[in-house]
């Protein structure tokens, strides 16, 4: 199965690095989508059947927790896993939202092994759906 | 907030981990006095929490285009004509550099928020022997650029 992912992040430039370092992953993948803040994440889910959101937490105009929160929050959203990609330290933001419904955290700097660790359970579970 | 060994060594464990992890580049210690480049770009994030300061970094415009050229795959040609690119690779070295750097503290990180980082100009000849000459400051040579880091 090839899954569409959405990546979420206000810098172009992490976004293509993420979008790099997934094909590095070997994750087969249908589409890589792109959003630079929460909202226009939430557009981009309401028109696309997206299977994962990864997705930074420090974003203008809507940060990654309220869209993370608005996402989970919504019957028709709700089950789409969203994982953080973050360089924020603040562990007990981390937790917060672990606890809240963030299916992974994954610390920038990261390696395509780690993305691929982070991600490969979660993909199979969308298999399975 | 530290002594300034201390912000030494934190600064260069994240940064050689951020450089190797983020673009793949090897930055090595400076043999002598390290010399200015010619032109930089000024990097600075502000933290807040159980402790708040600035974390500031200069570097040469190559640096920002091999960190582009190695984040993305893209030829130095390519990388050379996207100033952009590599102004916004360098504010995400910044970010990522301070969220390692703040994991390095007694709390974990935990507490800690961090700004959006700014880049601009950097007035090489007014201000670069002050720059480096900030206690606790360290100077890396990734790849031959060099990159300059403090914590204030």
């Amino acid at each position: 199965m090839a899954y569409t992912i959405l990546i979420v992040d206000d810098s172009a430039t992490t976004r293509a690095f993420i979008k790099r370092t997934l094909k590095l992953t070997g994750i087969p993948t249908d589409a890589v989508l792109e959003a630079g803040d929460g909202k226009a994440a939430l557009d981009v889910v309401a028109k696309n059947k997206v299977d994962l959101v990864l997705a930074d937490l420090h974003m203008p105009i809507m940060n990654g927790i309220e869209m993370t929160r608005q996402l989970l929050a919504d019957e028709k959203t709700k089950a789409i896993p969203v994982v953080v990609v973050s360089a924020d330290p603040n562990t007990d933001r981390l937790e917060q939202l672990k606890s809240e419904g963030v299916r992974g955290i994954v610390r920038k700097p990261f390696t395509p092994e780690a993305l691929k660790s982070a991600l490969s359970g979660l993909l199979a579970e969308v298999a399975h759906v | 907030m530290f002594d300034a060994s201390t912000i030494q060594e934190q600064l260069t464990i994240a940064l050689v981990e951020t450089l190797e992890t983020m673009a793949f580049l090897s930055p090595m210690p400076v043999d002598g006095e390290p010399a200015a480049p010619e032109r930089a770009m000024l990097v600075r994030i502000c933290f807040s929490g159980p402790t708040s300061g600035r974390i500031d970094l200069v570097a040469a415009p190559a640096v920002g285009q091999a960190l582009a050229t190695n984040m993305l795959g893209l030829s130095t040609d390519e990388a050379c004509a996207m100033e952009d690119v590599a102004r916004d690779a360098l504010k995400e070295l910044m970010n990522v550099l301070c969220g390692a750097v703040l994991r390095q503290t007694p709390s974990g990180g935990a507490g800690y928020e961090m700004q959006i980082p700014d880049a601009s100009a950097f007035d090489v000849q007014g201000h670069w022997a002050t720059f480096i000459a900030t206690p606790g400051a360290v100077v890396l040579d990734a790849d031959g650029s060099t990159i300059a880091v403090r914590m204030t």
